[in-house]
This record gives structure tokens, C-alpha cells and sequence, in this order.
């Protein structure tokens, strides 16, 4: 694939990707965001790491038992400093706030290999700190010191822990990000991060070159690249197997099915050793199908627009055989809309944004897909302050808070009881309907008895507006009290 | 069918009728639609009586050749006076100022028989002028004098030829529905409007009983009523039948198949006699399937409720019959600005049943207007609710399109969006609507070289320009602002 071809396909059609900070924005704006009505300024931290819930295994449980909803906005410069210099720090704790008071829970938490440049941009891009320590002798192709690869960077994992300890204090769960596709060349193209990662052979001091011969990315078959990464995760694990509150994603949109599932078992195995065992996701837009996604040994599993661009309209209900995390990052690239968020919801998926907080950073080098676009010349979704974003990042939180209500573990997608076709519902007990045009919907209550109580969700906004009682018994045909799309949440009075 | 099914139902799409007090003024507010291309245009009165349209049967043409897109507002007391007494005169003009603000072009007139009464009201509303002289002697059952049912009420007529003119005079069709069996008789209801009918055998100096005996409804096969009701017809025809702007409606809501058919036929047949012909219709949501109206001598039709998934995804529209979609007999009391871009993007026209004037009086049951499960506060019956705002601005914004576009060749192209809501004429323009906003992948395929693109706002109408593209493949769109999308399309 040509570089062109690469960037319009890889970056438009939800290539994960990454973006970058513009570090003054990030400290103006952090005051934009707004709390979701029903937040917990001061959330539990986590009590046990995640496990697949044993009767409802479309979420996960802690300690406690119950069902866990994830959702949450991730951003690019969420670990590491990236950005072109002179490199600005990420504002952690802001990012943190804006997540509580969005009742986000969840995140990725991205990983950077290379020292500098990426695929999209043509301009230097740096990221920092780095997993390996840059002891030389000699000079890298960055004209920085060549990297070890036996000694780890204890900056880049004490600020691993440290973050992760943060968020989970906050009640934020994260997802580690392992390994990245885009530290190395995307299919030819000429903006290319392999010139500065550390298993370049021209940039470390231990003669490695774990390349595939011309091709700027790492060759996964090999024993000793193999090796090599295999160390590296066993210091990840070493340095937040403590913490209850951590994932593992195996690679951002990379891999192939016989290194994804090495990886996935890698982790599995090294973990049981040491007592804990986290979750382990794959995220193989375009490099796994759903399928073979669906079959491995992962925990969880984010579906991209590789798999259909329905996943961005309707996506499908859900049966559980992995956690499904809905990740725009892996639909849109840069894009999402309040209505996919409630319709994964209440379609039995957790849900994440890739949220522009910080920019991603560099001018870029051919199309992406975060500028113009057919019919919209003047896009730019590359900034916290778009107007697409906020939207989101508060329905994501208003899901959350009836996640929070519900007994999500006995909650299941039932299309069937909703004229709109959006419902997950505990039948007889209770009931989340999402209407993306509002106006009114027949819920199915036929096989329910007693008296309901009715509420109304602005989607967005969170207002709740209460709508009194309905007996069971029926197909009542509710009409939404306000404009636009609307939520309804039906329980037992 | 018990009382509570009767108002679930037939209130649910029927009529209504205005607190006229209310009509005349207090609810009144200014409104601005923005200036958009395709509004604000000088009316153009209508060029000759509509036929349907020969190369587009989606629509109707006038004398001009050019389809027309009908689209507006009608409310139950747009002809006759109606609610409480004392009665409160409508505010005609305030109501044709409204539709012409909001770029409608086409409204109903409702014709109501009984001098009192209604089925969904245990209050006497009243109803004037009527279409019978009230002569006595002697006291109808409202102690009033006697209907005679061989001389028309002048007054009557006069409005409604007044108001039809002036209608056209603003560049606005009327369509006059010539009777309404669901909301000027019985059904079984409690409140009953038949004491106050002309034709029950208490309220005539004709001795004649038109009922169908111990129903409180018409006998619609019998001769003699027939012959009435046939003398009734005639006179609305001799009225306005030298009028361009005129469509008829046979029946709201359904007589039944046979006597339906005679009502069309016996207009189109009088109508022969004279020098022009005006459509005339046949609603759904009553007596009769989409399927029998289809296959009816109905020039246009108009599905209800009960002819499928018309509020959400109305299909698209084949132009077997021109497609009269009216929020009357699909919710009742609702709509929503989304149905109106939907309809018309399927290619079918909209009327938005407004509760401009609200229906009057105490129900006496049911009504589909107020509490709802999930509402309980629900009173949509008023000229202000949320509800109605939008429908009436999307409603006007689509005939913006409509007037912009070369609509003699568009149809409904669901095909070529990925929303499926798209009116095209490949390779030259297409019009695609996006419930949800956000993208959309439009196959321009057929369409090589350089089109221009715009968006709009669905309800505030505004047009954002989205710069050009290259045709001549799948393209997906990013709209340029949140929530649902208007994207135009059009080469040159």
C-alpha cells in the first residue's frame, strides 16, 4: 500500500491513531468540560482486578461482584510526552478531572516506541520518556545517544505506575497499551517513525535489528525479536501487577493472529505467577478479523470499521463471548457521536472515545482524517475544543451513571422489546430504552407485572425528567417529554 | 369497538378543533424563519388547476409544467368557526401569515357538518357558519330553528370561497375535505355530535333521517342520502370549482371503500361539467387500506397510521398516486422535523396537522393529545408546544429544496446514500438526509467532474457551503456541525 493509500485508508477509516498534545491548549481548555449530572467527585478505586462477569461476560467484575461498565475518552499524550519541540508535559491531573467529572472510568493508556517522527507527520515528532535508557557509546539516527535494550528507563515505568495509581484512585481503570503499530513504518510510507526506534540495528548498542528486511516494522516472527519484547513485558508486569485497576491491549491496530495471541498468553501466564491476573485485549483493526479476535485467548476484544461501517451506526447486540469495547478510535479515527455511545450501551458493549484533548502533533504528510473532508473543506477535529467532542465525552458519562443504576449484571440486549430496537433490559425488572429520534417507542411489557416507574434521559446533557408510573402487562407507547433523542429507563416502582 | 378504542383511534387521527378564543390572538407570536434560499420568495399564485405531474407522478404540476411539492400546516378551524361558545372568530390572516413565513404552500380546510358537538368532547363546542340554513320552523334538538336541507347557508360558502381565494392570493393550495364521518357523527363514542347534525331527523324541516338506524352515524348507501349529500358536493364544487388552487379531499379518515369511491367519482364527474379539474383524495388511517386507495379513482392518497412504518421510515414512494403524508392520520397529534425530510426525500408531500387553533373541549376520554405513558404532563393541544415549531420550519425548509431543485426529474434514490434517505437525479443532483447527522456515504458514481456541495440545517434551515468535490465514485461526507443534516449536492 502507498503512502497516500495508507494514510487515507489507515487514518480514515478509524486507524487508531494517535494525536498529540498542543500543551498550551491543554491547560486553557481544561476548564471547558462540564460535569455529567450524577458523577462521584470521589469515586472508589478499584477492589480486585477486572475478571470477566461469570453470568453477564459482556463486562467485567471486580471483588465486589457486580457488573462493571466501562467508558471513558483516551488520548494520545495520555503516558508519554509527544509533540514536536521542544516537548511540552501533558497535564495529567487536568485530564484526570476532566474524566470524573465526565463519570469516565476507563482509558487506554498509549505507548509510543519510537524516539521520534510517526506516520502521519513529516515533521519531528518526539515522544518521551522511552522505555529503554539512551546510554550509547555512539549516536542514534535521532543524533541522540543509541539506546541499551537491556537496561530499562525507570522514568518511563515509574511514571507508568504513578499515573495508573492515580487514576485508579480516581475510580479510573486503565488499559495498558504494549505494544504500537505506529512506532513503525505504515506500508511504505515516507513519514517514518523506524528511523528512530530502538530495535532499528543503527539505533542500540546490542546489534539488534529486529526488522523485516524493508520494511520499517518489527518482524514479530523471530525468537529473538520475540525475546526482546518478551522482557519488556515482563517489566510492564513487574510494574503495575499490584495495581487493581489495570488492563493490557496487546497492540494499537497492528500485529497478526499468531504473535496477537503470543502476547495475550505471554501475559496470561507471567501474571498467574504472580498471583494477579489482569485482562488482556485485542485491538487488531484490520490486522485481525472479529473472528479470530472473537477465538483467541483475549479478554476483551474492540470490533473496527474494518468490520463494517454499521458498527458506527448500529452496532450489533452483543452475546458476551468477549467483552466488547467500542473504541471510535477504531471506527472513526478521529469522530463519534452521542448516539453511537448510547447505542453501544444499551447494545451490550462498553465504549471508548479517542478524544483530541491533546491534538495529535506534527503537520501532516498526506491526507488524514481528522482535516478536510468531502462537503466539510474547513475540518479540523485534531482539538479539544471541537465541537463534535464534548457531546460525547458527556453521553459516554451519562451511560455510566445508568450503568451505575441499573443491575447491569442481569441486563442483556433485548431489540426485540423496543419499537427503536435499542433496549437492554432485565425483562419484568427493568428496562434502558434509547430513542436516536426521540418522539415515542413501544416497550414490550407483556411479560411484566406491576407498576413502573418512568424516567427520561437527555442523552447529552443527563437531565433526567421523571415520567411517572406504567403498569406491566402491555406495549405501552411512551411519548418522550422534550425534543431530540431521548433515553428511557423503566424500573420496578 | 368500546369507547376507549373508539378515542384511541379515531381521536388519535382525527380532527380537531380550536378554542377559537385562543386562535384569535393570545397564543399569536411573531415569527422569522430564516431567509434561505428558496424562502422568502413573493408567492406565485397557482397557474391552473394541479394535475398530476406526466413525468414525475410523485407530484402535481399547475399550468406552468413545473411539479409543485405541496407542504404546509392546516388546522381543524381554518374554515369554521369552532369551540365554546361564545365563539370567537379564527384569525384567518394571522394563519396564512404563519404559513407564508414558513414557506408552506398548501393547507386543509375542514368542512363540519353538526352544528354542536364532538366525538372526543363531552362540552357542546359549536361550529359556524354552517353549511345549511338554519330556517325552522320549529326547534332542532340544540334549540335552535330547524336545519332546511334544501337551502345552502351563503355564509358558508362565501367563507369559503373568500378563504380559498385569498389562500391562492398567498401563493397557497387548499384542499377542501368535503366530509367527516369520524368527527361529525358518532361511532359509538358517549360524546356524540349526531343531535347536532342536520341530518338526524330531529333538526330538519325535511323529515329526513339520514341515520343508519340506531348507530348515530350516516347511512352512506342509501339513495336519498346519496342525493343530499350529492347536492352538497355540487355546491362546494359550483363554489370554488373556477379556483386554480383547489384540491379535494374526499373524506377524512374513511367512510368506506364503496361510498368513498362514489365521492370521488361524483366530483370528477360534476367536476367534467365545468371548466376545471381538481385532484381529490383519499386518506388512510380509517375505513380504507393504502392498498384499496391505491387502486381507488383517487387522484392523490394519504397512508395512516395503519398502513405501515410511515412515521419513521416512510417508503419510498413509486408515484402510483401522488403522496399526500399528513401527520393527522399518522400520529393524530404529533410529528416530528425528521419525518417531514424523510417523507420528502421518499418522495412524498407533508401536511403537519397543527394545533395552530387547539381542538376545543373537555375530553371525554382517552385523547391522544395529552397524557401519555412516560408523560403524564403531556398537553400537546397548543399552538406552542415544542412539538409543532420545528415541524413547521423542516416542513418549509424542505420546499426551499423542493423549489431549488429540477424536481421533475428527482426520485427517491435510497440506494445512493448510505443514511438511505436520498432524492436524486444522477448525474446531476442529489439531496440526502442524515437522521443522525455525522456522515454520509454518497455514490456518486455516475457523476463525473466538479459538484458543488452545501449543507442544512434541518429545522433552522441556515446553509452552510461545503466546498466542491470530484464526482465519479463513493464519497463519505463529514457533516460540518452536530445532529441531523440536510447534504446537497449538485454538479456545476
Amino acid at each position: 500500500m502507498n503512502r497516500r493509500r495508507f494514510l487515507s485508508h489507515a487514518m480514515a477509516n478509524g486507524a487508531g491513531l494517535m494525536v498529540f498534545a498542543s500543551r498550551a491548549r491543554a491547560g486553557k481548555k481544561a476548564a471547558m468540560s462540564q460535569s455529567v449530572p450524577g458523577y462521584d467527585p470521589k469515586p472508589a478505586p478499584a477492589t480486585g482486578p477486572l475478571r470477566v462477569h461469570p453470568t453477564n461476560p459482556r463486562y467485567f467484575t471486580d471483588a465486589s461482584g457486580k457488573a462493571i461498565f466501562l467508558t471513558g475518552a483516551h488520548t494520545w499524550a495520555n503516558f508519554q510526552d509527544i509533540g514536536v519541540a521542544p516537548l511540552q508535559r501533558f497535564d495529567w491531573p487536568a485530564y484526570i478531572d476532566m474524566m470524573v467529572k465526565h463519570n469516565h472510568n476507563f482509558m487506554r493508556f498509549w505507548h509510543w516506541m519510537q524516539a521520534a517522527y510517526a506516520p502521519w507527520t513529516d515533521e519531528k515528532m518526539l515522544v518521551d520518556p522511552l522505555p529503554y535508557l539512551r546510554t550509547g557509546p555512539g549516536t542514534a539516527k535521532d543524533g541522540l545517544p543509541k539506546f541499551d535494550l537491556t537496561k530499562f528507563n525507570p522514568v518511563y515505568f515509574e511514571r507508568m505506575h504513578t499515573r495508573i495509581a492515580y487514576a485508579r484512585d480516581r475510580g479510573i481503570y486503565a488499559a495498558v497499551q504494549l505494544f504500537q503499530s505506529f512506532s513503525e513504518r505504515k506500508d511504505g510510507g515516507p513519514c517514518d517513525p523506524w528511523v528512530a526506534h530502538p530495535y532499528n540495528g543503527a539505533n542500540n548498542i546490542n546489534g539488534f535489528d529486529a526488522e523485516k528486511p524493508g520494511t520499517g516494522m518489527v518482524d514479530m516472527d523471530r525468537s529473538d525479536v520475540r525475546e526482546v519484547q518478551a522482557k519488556y513485558m515482563q517489566k510492564i508486569i513487574d510494574t503495575v501487577q499490584d495495581l487493581d485497576s489495570v488492563l493490557y491491549e496487546v497492540i494499537n491496530e497492528g500485529g497478526n493472529k499468531d504473535w496477537d495471541w503470543w502476547v495475550v498468553n505471554f501475559m496470561h501466564e507471567q501474571e498467574a505467577k504472580k498471583g494477579k491476573v489482569h485482562p488482556v485485549g485485542l485491538t487488531g483493526w484490520n490486522a485481525e478479523t472479529v473472528e479470530q479476535m472473537r477465538n483467541s485467548p483475549a479478554e476483551w476484544i474492540s470490533i473496527g470499521s474494518d468490520a463494517g461501517a454499521f458498527w458506527k451506526t448500529d452496532p450489533p447486540a452483543w452475546d458476551g463471548k468477549k467483552v466488547s469495547v467500542c473504541d471510535t478510535d477504531h471506527l472513526w479515527g478521529h469522530g463519534g457521536t452521542p448516539s453511537w455511545a448510547w447505542k453501544c450501551f444499551v447494545r451490550g458493549h462498553n465504549t471508548l472515545l479517542m478524544d483530541s484533548w491533546d491534538a495529535i502533533p506534527g503537520r501532516p504528510c498526506g491526507q488524514v482524517n481528522w482535516a478536510a473532508r468531502p462537503g466539510y473543506p474547513t475540518r479540523d477535529l485534531n482539538r479539544r475544543d471541537d465541537w463534535t467532542w464534548e457531546p460525547v465525552r458527556k453521553a459516554i458519562g451519562n451511560t455510566r451513571t445508568l450503568a451505575q443504576r441499573v443491575d447491569l449484571a442481569a441486563m442483556v440486549p433485548h431489540d426485540e422489546l423496543a419499537s427503536t430496537r435499542y433496549c437492554l433490559a432485565n425483562p419484568g425488572v427493568e428496562y434502558v430504552v434509547y430513542l436516536p429520534e426521540g418522539d415515542e417507542v413501544t416497550v414490550d411489557l407483556t411479560r411484566a407485572s406491576g407498576e413502573f416507574s418512568v424516567e427520561w434521559m437527555q442523552p447529552v446533557d443527563g437531565t433526567i425528567t421523571p415520567g411517572g408510573t406504567v403498569p406491566g402487562g402491555g406495549k405501552p407507547n411512551f411519548a418522550v417529554p422534550f425534543p431530540g433523542a431521548a433515553a428511557l429507563y423503566l424500573h420496578k416502582s | 369497538m368500546d369507547r376507549r378504542g373508539f378515542l384511541a383511534l379515531a381521536t388519535a387521527g382525527v380532527a380537531a378543533l380550536s378554542a377559537s378564543g385562543r386562535a384569535s390572538g393570545s397564543n399569536a407570536r411573531p415569527i422569522s424563519p430564516p431567509q434561505i434560499p428558496g424562502r422568502g420568495f413573493a408567492p406565485t399564485p397557482a397557474r391552473g388547476p394541479l394535475k398530476v405531474h406526466p413525468a414525475n407522478p410523485r407530484y402535481f404540476t399547475d399550468g406552468s409544467g413545473q411539479p409543485v411539492f405541496l407542504t404546509g400546516s392546516h388546522t381543524w378551524a381554518g374554515l369554521q368557526d369552532m369551540g365554546i361558545p361564545p365563539l370567537r372568530p379564527f384569525a384567518w390572516h394571522e394563519f396564512l401569515d404563519m404559513l407564508h413565513d414558513h414557506n408552506h404552500n398548501c393547507t386543509k380546510l375542514w368542512i363540519w357538518v353538526q352544528a354542536e358537538g364532538g366525538p372526543w368532547t363531552d362540552d357542546k363546542i359549536q361550529f359556524a357558519p354552517l353549511p345549511y340554513l338554519r330556517t325552522g320552523p320549529g326547534v332542532a334538538l340544540d334549540g335552535k330553528p330547524k336545519f332546511d336541507l334544501t337551502k345552502f347557508n351563503e355564509v358558508f360558502f362565501e367563507r369559503l370561497r373568500a378563504r380559498t381565494l385569498e389562500a391562492g392570493e398567498r401563493g397557497i393550495y387548499v384542499c377542501i375535505q368535503l366530509f367527516l364521518p369520524g368527527a361529525s357523527e358518532k361511532r359509538g363514542g358517549p360524546c356524540d355530535p349526531w343531535p347536532g347534525h342536520p341530518y338526524n331527523a330531529g333538526n330538519n324541516i325535511n323529515g329526513f333521517d339520514g341515520e343508519k338506524p340506531g348507530t348515530s352515524t350516516v347511512d352512506l348507501d342509501r339513495a336519498e342520502v346519496r342525493a343530499l349529500q350529492a347536492a352538497y358536493l355540487r355546491k362546494v364544487v359550483d363554489t370554488v370549482s373556477d379556483l386554480d388552487n383547489v384540491l379535494f379531499e374526499a373524506v377524512g379518515e374513511g367512510g368506506r371503500r364503496d361510498w368513498d369511491w362514489w365521492v370521488v367519482n361524483y366530483v370528477h364527474d360534476y367536476e367534467k361539467s365545468k371548466g376545471k379539474q381538481h385532484p381529490v383524495g383519499l386518506t388512510g388511517g380509517g375505513a380504507e387500506s393504502l392498498a384499496e386507495m391505491l387502486a381507488s379513482p383517487a387522484d392523490w392518497v394519504g397512508a395512516g397510521w395503519n398502513d405501515g412504518q410511515f412515521k419513521t421510515d416512510p417508503p419510498a414512494w413509486d408515484g402510483k398516486k401522488v403522496s399526500i403524508l399528513d401527520t393527522d392520520h399518522i400520529w393524530g397529534h404529533g410529528g416530528t422535523a425528521s419525518w417531514a425530510w424523510k417523507c420528502f426525500v421518499r418522495g412524498h408531500n407533508t401536511w403537519l396537522m397543527d394545533p395552530w387553533s387547539p381542538l376545543p373541549g373537555r375530553p371525554c376520554g382517552e385523547v391522544n393529545w395529552l397524557a401519555r405513558p412516560g408523560a403524564p404532563e403531556r398537553d400537546v393541544n397548543r399552538r406552542k408546544h415544542w412539538t409543532w415549531e420545528p415541524v413547521r420550519m423542516a416542513m418549509g425548509n424542505t420546499r426551499a429544496y423542493a423549489l431549488r431543485v429540477n424536481l421533475t426529474s428527482m426520485t427517491p434514490r435510497s440506494d445512493l446514500a448510505s443514511s438511505e434517505y436520498c432524492l436524486a437525479n444522477p448525474p446531476w443532483e442529489y439531496l440526502a438526509y442524515l437522521p443522525e447527522g455525522d456522515e454520509v456515504t454518497l455514490d456518486l458514481s455516475s457523476s463525473g467532474g466538479p459538484l458543488a456541495v452545501e449543507w442544512m440545517r434541518p429545522i433552522e434551515g441556515d446553509i452552510i457551503k461545503g466546498g466542491t468535490v470530484n464526482g465519479g465514485t463513493k464519497l463519505d461526507f463529514a457533516a460540518p456541525f452536530n445532529g441531523a443534516a440536510v447534504l446537497y449536492v449538485k454538479k456545476g
